[in-house]
């Protein structure tokens, strides 16, 4: 009851923040982005594999791009923003003495900064969708076929989001826990750029470890390593995720507030 | 020593508290009486955030005993947060939301109505202000805001920290009659400050902390009689001195090693002879006289 009472506080703070923009207008921005990119080329990218499967060519070109450079630098910012409004501001000397546990406080915010990364998820989807039936009107060259392939493109799209939780997860905990608006976003960004390197560099290159970072799993729906088993991976992210939320939930608990 | 009032609401012993090798509060003994408006006074620096953080549950000390409402408020806060409003330091709000969304930001949190918030907003006259967003508040608008933020719940105890800092000549006026109010309806206030007169003005008690430690604490009478004419005793077992000086009607505050003994230099031979015929080793008697901000920067020194 209190962490619905918590939420409801947290969703209040929102309101005309630059989180809740963020949401949707950083993915909106890459689904134009794409679809400008694909509208002014479209022998050389949707059309070159094959008429037959634009559609999955245009999820797989959206969503990579998505998963590969916005998806964790929207996490940063959106874990800061959420985190950090109580962190760096100050507020918790006075958050901190009202009569809710500070594990629901934590929870509430690691819950709402999923909120807005489903909301910007959501975002990518639709303007995936209304950008496929779009594009072959603005370019005659581009066709789409009309039996759309709903249930391939919400795996993919439901994977990436999947995947993405430790990071919040992870960007959370460390918002929560520094007491630097720097430390925090170092570390989201050193993870981001681990996480372009991972997946731009050949699988054979790599050590085995390197498809768990969690930076770098968001875009392993879409890879084709043999070694990859995306079953084993949800279930160790999923657990990673959790056992750093306990860790954080913990740390936040015995937090002193200066 | 205080000895009046009801039990104690707020009560440390011997507390420490130190951030690497800086002590902002060493053996700290300090006691509120519930319904008792108790001034904190000190000088910045003394330690009186670190102490209210403590009360408050947002830090640990490093050793002692600390109670509220008779719970340890680092291991029971949820049990105390319930009762207890504050104020610490400059408050800090969301410069996003308006005035009234700050406060349903926290009345949400307690889960309690917008009445709550209608009647804290009232109490600080800043109802005509709420809609505005925060962000364009002055200095003692966010001030008045903040102690409408500490009134929200109806609190038992509250605590305000430096309360009637960046506010107008109204606004502390307002803020020493919300005081009156509150302890009228036997709220407990422990207001901190850096400013004898403010406190001196609406404390039932008064404890003077300076680098870390408790320097007096009595009540706003003793600390009066204290400044008049005192004859300050040094003897080897002061325990015993402040006993026998009680035990002949004297008034006798205890501060470290002396004895404060509320009386003009003719009564100095009675108290040595006092002292002497009991077996007590007399060191020094000094009659003084002092006023009291004279007395506070001495001992805050």
């Amino acid at each position: 009851m209190t962490l619905l009472r918590a939420l409801t506080s947290e969703v209040l703070k929102l309101r005309r923040t630059f989180a809740l923009k963020l949401a949707v207008l950083a993915p909106m921005a890459m689904v134009i982005l794409v679809a400008f990119i694909v509208a002014q080329s479209p022998y050389s990218t949707i059309n070159a594999a094959g008429r037959d499967n634009a559609w999955v060519i245009y999820t797989n070109m959206l969503l990579r791009l998505w998963s590969l450079l916005a998806l964790n630098l929207v996490i940063i910012l959106e874990s800061v923003l959420i985190g950090g409004i109580d962190q760096f501001g100050g507020n918790f000397k006075s958050l901190l003495t009202r009569p809710v546990h500070r594990w629901e406080l934590y929870s509430a915010k690691l819950l709402v900064t999923i909120a807005l990364i489903l909301i910007s998820s959501i975002v990518i989807l639709l303007g995936l969708l209304l950008s496929g039936f779009l594009l072959p009107l603005l370019e005659k060259q581009l066709i789409f076929r009309r039996d759309l392939p709903l249930a391939l493109i919400l795996r993919r799209w439901g994977a990436v989001f999947v995947l993405s939780i430790p990071t919040i997860a992870i960007q959370h905990c460390v918002t929560m826990k520094s007491r630097s608006f720097a430390v925090a976003s170092a570390l989201g960004f050193v993870g981001f750029i681990a996480g372009v390197v991972i997946n731009l560099t050949p699988v054979d290159a790599l050590p085995v470890w390197c498809q768990y970072a969690p930076w770098a799993v968001p875009m392993l729906p879409f890879a084709k390593h043999p070694t990859i088993h995306l079953g084993e991976i949800f279930g160790l992210e999923i657990i990673g995720g959790l056992m750093i939320s306990a860790y954080g939930i913990w740390e936040f608990g015995r937090k002193q507030v200066l | 020593m205080i000895r009046q009032g009801g039990g104690p609401l707020i009560q440390l012993e011997e507390v420490r508290k130190s951030y690497g090798k800086h002590v902002a509060v060493r053996s700290l003994n300090l006691m509120v009486p519930a319904g008792s408006v108790y001034g904190f006074l000190g000088p910045n620096g003394a330690g009186k955030s670190t102490t209210i953080r403590m009360i408050l549950g947002l830090q640990r000390s490093d050793r002692g005993t600390l109670s509220v409402f008779g719970k340890d408020p680092w291991r029971y806060r949820n049990q105390i947060y319930s009762r207890v409003g504050s104020l610490v330091e400059a408050p800090v709000f969301y410069p996003n939301l308006t005035g009234r969304e700050n406060l349903e930001v926290h009345s949400r949190l307690m889960g309690l109505g917008k009445t709550a918030v209608d009647k804290a907003l009232d109490a600080v006259t800043l109802r005509i202000a709420a809609g505005e967003l925060v962000a364009g508040y002055s200095s003692g608008m966010r001030q008045r805001l903040g102690i409408a933020n500490a009134l929200l719940a109806n609190p038992e105890l509250l605590i305000l920290d430096e309360p009637t800092n960046n506010l107008d000549p109204a606004g502390i006026l307002d803020v020493r009659e919300l005081i009156a109010e509150l302890k009228q309806r036997r709220v407990t206030v422990f207001l901190s400050s850096h400013l004898l007169a403010e406190v001196e003005q609406v404390a039932s008690h008064i404890g003077v902390i300076s680098q870390g430690e408790l320097k007096f604490e009595g009540t706003s009478e003793e600390l009066r009689q204290t400044v008049d004419e005192t004859i300050t005793v040094v003897v080897d077992r002061p325990e015993v001195g402040t006993r026998l000086l009680a035990a002949s009607g004297f008034t006798t505050i205890w501060e470290g090693s002396c004895l404060r003994v509320k009386a003009g230099a003719n009564k100095a031979p009675e108290i040595a002879q006092l002292m002497v015929s009991n077996g007590l080793l007399l060191s020094s008697m000094t009659p003084t006289v002092r006023k009291l901000e004279e007395y506070f920067l001495e001992i805050t020194k």
